[in-house]
């Protein structure tokens, strides 16, 4: 195996990784805040998917759909925290388990309906297609995007939630709600905050995946289940831990596919299994 | 609001009578001398083979109208039970078997996976019901699956793929072979006969990686197979999986590197990948609308459709249109639903529904069968202009002897 195969393996798995990161820190960061586990992550990326899709479609433009389906879904996250999953708070994870299950299902059933089993159609961007050299091999524009639209996405969380009035009221809702309040800030609107925001980077990260992986209804299923994964290793409720555990999952799973491709879809939950039981509360948790 | 027992009572009271009712009217509806013949039909309708489930909907859906509008068979109505069998082998055998059990259907037709086929395919065999299969699967046709009550429409992997290859490596002494393939039935099957041609012609096998039915991100299989240079890459897989990995190794370049071969590609699965990938791509297909221009039967069958749908057949559309005619007309001169007698009069048939003459062989119920030979064109002609067709092959000339497939 050459060194330039082995460049190519690498850079291919940080990319993978890349989507998982964005998904994972909304996860991470609804848990974080809400202290729920949000099952209908996956809807919201396909939904995300969906509406960039249409969005291009009706406008021909990408950039502005990359622009609609996040804030579109925060909006939905707004409102669905609003409605449903903010007033079972205090009741114990179970609630919001089944709450969040229920909304991803009615979700999936509802895009069937709407739209059939089959979705729309979705490029890559003319400007974004074709390859750049990288050096040691050549690689598609668009995957180099994601990359690149990921770092945005992380840094603009970073700037957000430690440089922004609102990131501080986030930041204190999580250490403690009740003092928080007691000093005067609204805090309902501090969680309805983050669960929108939390969404919006899931519909993000559907929306970047969509060209690549193609838009249908199902298409949040697995993501799901992966971004839990990069969510626990990483450390519930840590940024920083979903952004190393995305990539380093991204990284190894593609090795996985170079050396020993049967493994490669349950090395996941093997590095899941390790990070358990060498430090229970994943690389970065605190607790 | 708060009810009382009083009114709970009479309420369940009230609803049993009306169930009552409404039974005794269906039982009266049902002494009527025209009971409908039941094909019931299992299909993926949601998963990764999704769209082309529902063109086989359609084709199936023609056939029955077609006959309907005629006056029926046997002088009654024809009803089509379509069920979403979710692409799942356990899915699949609980909806056949409620079909047979409670929905009492004469027959079954459809199915798309090869895995979800052989499942409906053991319980259609132990009820001795007609099935006649419109998936591709080598084992359908031999024992211990082989049942005497199922037809097979579709072609074999075997069939396929062997057309396909010998096509492919028509030169191909020396020539580098990379398979990536979906780890099923499906895939495993067409890898099978890639094998054995690579075998024959004297090529070389340079990788061979399964990945997980239902994938959708394959690019860190693909650096693996840039750097193997193979001068043909062959993606056994179908539905979703064949966009994402075409798609995704056309990305990486490989179609400037190797001819990018697959075994069929469904239609819905080609207008999603666009010119820009299709391009190049070769594949076999049992049919491709265009055929029109050499067969008057296919030019037929298109207008038929697509003056229902919108749209042009697909392989597995004209698959379950002719399937489910051929069986309806096997009910018609027969005079009977009993699937001993159907099956008796339909082994060793010759027919035309759709395309040029095919047969049922008598050993293993398979439809024998012209195949075609499809490369993507750069510059399609009109939107579903997508193949030219660049060879037909003779089904005889690719079909395993009976005694291959374990048939005296």
């Amino acid at each position: 195996m050459s060194a330039q195969a082995l460049l190519l393996q690498l850079v291919t798995g940080v990319v993978v990784g890349a989507i998982w990161v964005i998904v994972a820190i909304g996860l991470s960061l609804i848990f974080g805040i809400l202290r729920i586990v949000n099952f209908a992550h996956g809807a919201f990326y396909m939904l995300g998917a969906y509406l960039a899709a249409f969005a291009v479609g009706w406008t021909g433009h990408f950039w502005l759909a990359l622009l609609v389906a996040p804030l579109s879904m925060a909006a939905l996250g707004v409102l669905v925290e609003r409605g449903l999953v903010g007033r079972l708070y205090g009741r114990g994870l179970v609630y919001s388990v089944l709450a969040t299950y229920a909304v991803s299902l009615v979700i999936i059933e509802g895009v069937k309906i709407l739209w059939g089993t089959v979705g729309p159609q979705f490029r890559v961007p003319a400007e974004l297609a074709g390859m750049v050299n990288l050096g040691f091999s050549f690689f598609p524009k668009y995957r180099l995007f994601v990359l690149l639209a990921t770092a945005l996405t992380v840094l603009g969380m970073w700037w957000w939630l430690y440089r922004t009035p609102m990131g501080l009221f986030i930041r204190a809702a999580s250490q403690d709600p009740l003092m928080t309040q007691a000093l005067g800030v609204d805090i309902s609107r501090v969680l309805a905050g983050a669960f929108g925001a939390g969404v919006a980077l899931a519909g993000l990260g559907g929306a970047l995946a969509g060209p690549l992986r193609g838009v249908f209804p199902e298409m949040g299923l697995d993501i799901l289940v992966e971004s839990f994964v990069v969510v626990v290793i990483g450390g519930m409720g840590s940024l920083l831990g979903a952004v190393v555990a995305g990539l380093l999952v991204g990284v190894v799973q593609s090795f996985t596919f170079l050396w020993a491709p049967v493994f490669a879809h349950v090395v996941l939950f093997l590095l899941m299994i390790a990070t358990l039981l060498v430090r229970p509360q994943g690389l970065f948790g605190t607790e | 609001m708060r009810i009382t027992r009083r009114e709970f009572l009479r309420g369940v009271v009230a609803g049993g009578t009306a169930l009552a009712i409404s039974g005794t009217l269906r039982s009266i509806a049902h002494a009527a001398p025209r009971e409908p013949i039941r094909i019931g039909f299992p299909a993926p309708l949601t998963g990764a083979f999704a769209d082309e489930a529902n063109y086989m909907v359609q084709g199936a859906t023609l056939a029955v109208e077609e006959f309907n509008r005629a006056g029926g068979v046997l002088g009654r109505p024809v009803e089509l039970l379509v069920r979403d069998d979710r692409l799942s082998p356990d899915e699949g055998a609980r909806r056949a078997l409620e079909l047979i059990e409670r929905e009492r259907v004469h027959f079954l037709a459809g199915v798309l996976s090869a895995a979800v086929q052989l499942a409906v395919n053991e319980v259609a065999k132990r009820h001795r019901r007609i099935f006649v299969s419109t998936s591709q699967s080598d084992k359908i046709v031999m024992p211990p699956d082989f049942s005497p009550w199922t037809f097979h429409e579709a072609l074999t992997p075997w069939m396929t793929s062997t057309a396909l290859a010998r096509h492919v490596l028509r030169e191909g002494r020396g020539k580098r072979v990379y398979i990536l393939y979906a780890d099923y039935a499906y895939g495993q099957e067409h890898t099978a006969a890639w094998r054995r041609v690579i075998g024959e012609v004297g090529a070389t096998l340079v990788g061979v990686d399964p990945h997980p039915l239902g994938t959708t991100d394959y690019s860190a299989y693909l650096p693996k197979i840039v750097a193997a240079r193979p001068d043909v890459l062959v993606l056994n897989n179908f539905g979703r999986d064949i966009v994402n990995s075409a798609k995704q190794a056309v990305e990486l370049g490989l179609k400037q590197r190797a001819q990018i071969a697959v075994p069929i590609i469904p239609t819905a699965a080609a207008l999603e990948m666009g010119p820009e990938v299709l391009a190049d791509i070769v594949c076999a297909s049992s049919y491709w609308w265009e055929v029109q221009e050499r067969i008057p039967k296919s030019k037929e069958f298109n207008t038929k459709f697509s003056r229902r749908f919108n749209r042009v057949p697909s392989d597995y559309a004209a698959y379950a249109y002719s399937g489910v005619r051929e069986l309806l007309e096997a009910v018609q001169r027969t005079g009977t639903t009993d699937s001993d007698r159907v099956a008796k009069a339909m082994e060793g048939r010759r027919y035309a529904h759709y395309k040029d003459t095919q047969y049922w062989r008598a050993c293993d119920h398979q439809s024998v069968q012209t195949v075609f030979l499809l490369r993507g064109r750069e510059r399609p002609r009109g939107p579903y202009g997508l193949f030219d067709i660049v060879a037909t092959v003779d089904g005889e000339r690719v079909i395993p002897s009976c005694e291959a497939l374990g048939h005296r």
